[in-house]
């Protein structure tokens, strides 16, 4: 079972709307209360994707870039949230 | 019939056809909107009194065709008792188009058919010196092409970047479809680039740490928009303007300078390549307090 320091992987690069955000939210359902999640997307992905996240009231923290590549840091569950947009 | 008389049946939205002494009716709407009772009743007319169909137009309107003459004034009281109108034609205000808004559509920024209706109300049929259309776009994705028309409307959101936070992860640049946007993590801020910017609010929705905010946040207006044998599109005018009074002000402004300046026979984009646009710019300064 995953915990908040094994953070989730959620490689979505090869999907595409509304996939990513689909399966976006199928691993945040299926993550424990308080998890960590690595999404990695395509940059056409970004804006739904995160749209989708801060929807569900997730904190985005960390952001890494590799080209077209981005993976963004989540996290979910209580004690985890900072400010949401 | 005379000549003048076909005129004046058509400005009342009864259209002589090439053929038949038929005519092609066109029907009151706004916003594309029509009650199911309306939809019917529009039905029972066309076979009634037409063809037994009916035309689509180009901007969100219908027209009964096949109608003959002696059949104009029972088919156009029979959809009066149903609370359908008759169209316009001629140099008039045109049906005023719109999208589904914000009480539909999860993109709209504004709600386009009220503002659609309110111009409807306003100006629907009235006498200008060229045809004069108008259409609402509820968000910069603009599915009812504000700048096609001689006044269009677009819902906005202008960012506004506070370095609260901010974590120059280049997301705000790499979501904006139009440049507008520039990190500069040496300098650990972001440039924003308002006259590029179209309003669609793409960097606010990615921004992951809550650093690009809403700045001003309504409607855009284009002037002077037109398809037709020589197409053109419609420029910006004021600012972004943050209410429904403050959009319909600016609307009275348009409307009354093309009263003004404009010339039988020109449409609305040539009058201001006559007057330039600073002009009209003054006029809407005078006339209300929208933003430059």
């Amino acid at each position: 079972m995953s915990t908040s320091d094994t953070p989730i992987q959620v490689d979505i690069t090869r999907d595409v709307c509304p996939m990513t955000q689909v399966k976006v939210k199928m691993a945040l359902s299926a993550a424990p209360a308080v998890a960590s999640l690595r999404v990695r997307l395509k940059d056409a992905a970004l804006k739904n994707v995160i749209a989708t996240l801060k929807a569900d009231g997730v904190t985005i923290g960390a952001v890494e870039r590799d080209g077209e590549t981005f993976v963004l840091s989540v996290h979910k569950g209580a004690g985890t949230e900072r400010r949401q947009t | 019939m005379d000549d003048k008389a076909f005129a004046q049946l058509k400005k009342g939205g009864k259209m002589r056809q090439v053929t038949g002494g038929l005519f092609s009716v066109r029907l009151h709407l706004f916003a594309g909107r029509l009650t199911t009772a309306q939809t019917r009743a529009i039905a029972e007319a066309a076979d009634r009194f037409g063809g037994g169909r009916v035309h689509i137009t180009s901007r969100q309107g219908i027209e009964i065709p096949d109608v003959t003459h002696d059949a104009l004034a029972p088919l156009e009281a029979f959809l009066a008792a149903h609370d359908v109108g008759m169209g316009v034609c001629g140099p008039t205000v045109r049906t005023v188009t719109a999208c589904q808004g914000t009480g539909v559509c999860p993109s709209a920024i504004i709600d386009s058919p009220d503002l659609a209706g309110e111009l409807d109300r306003r100006y629907y049929g009235q006498s200008v010196p060229h045809k004069f259309k108008m259409g609402v776009s509820g968000c910069a994705n603009n599915c009812l092409k504000a700048e096609e028309n001689d006044v269009g409307f677009k819902g906005w959101i202008e960012p506004r970047w506070v370095s609260d936070d901010c974590i120059v992860c280049d997301i705000c640049a790499t979501v904006c479809p139009v440049g507008a946007v520039t990190v500069l993590p040496d300098e650990e801020r972001v440039a924003l680039d308002l006259a590029a910017c179209i309003g669609c609010g793409d960097c606010i929705t990615s921004c992951v740490s809550g650093s690009m905010v809403e700045g001003a946040k309504g409607y855009a207006v284009y002037a002077g928009g037109k398809l037709g044998r020589v197409p053109r599109l419609g420029r910006r005018v004021a600012g972004v303007l943050p209410s429904r009074e403050e959009a319909l002000d600016v609307a009275d402004a348009l409307v009354e300078f093309f009263r003004l300046h404009g010339e039988a026979r020109e449409r609305f984009g040539a009058t201001l390549q006559r007057t330039g646009l600073d002009a009209l710019e003054a006029f809407i300064g005078q006339r209300t307090r929208a933003p430059s």
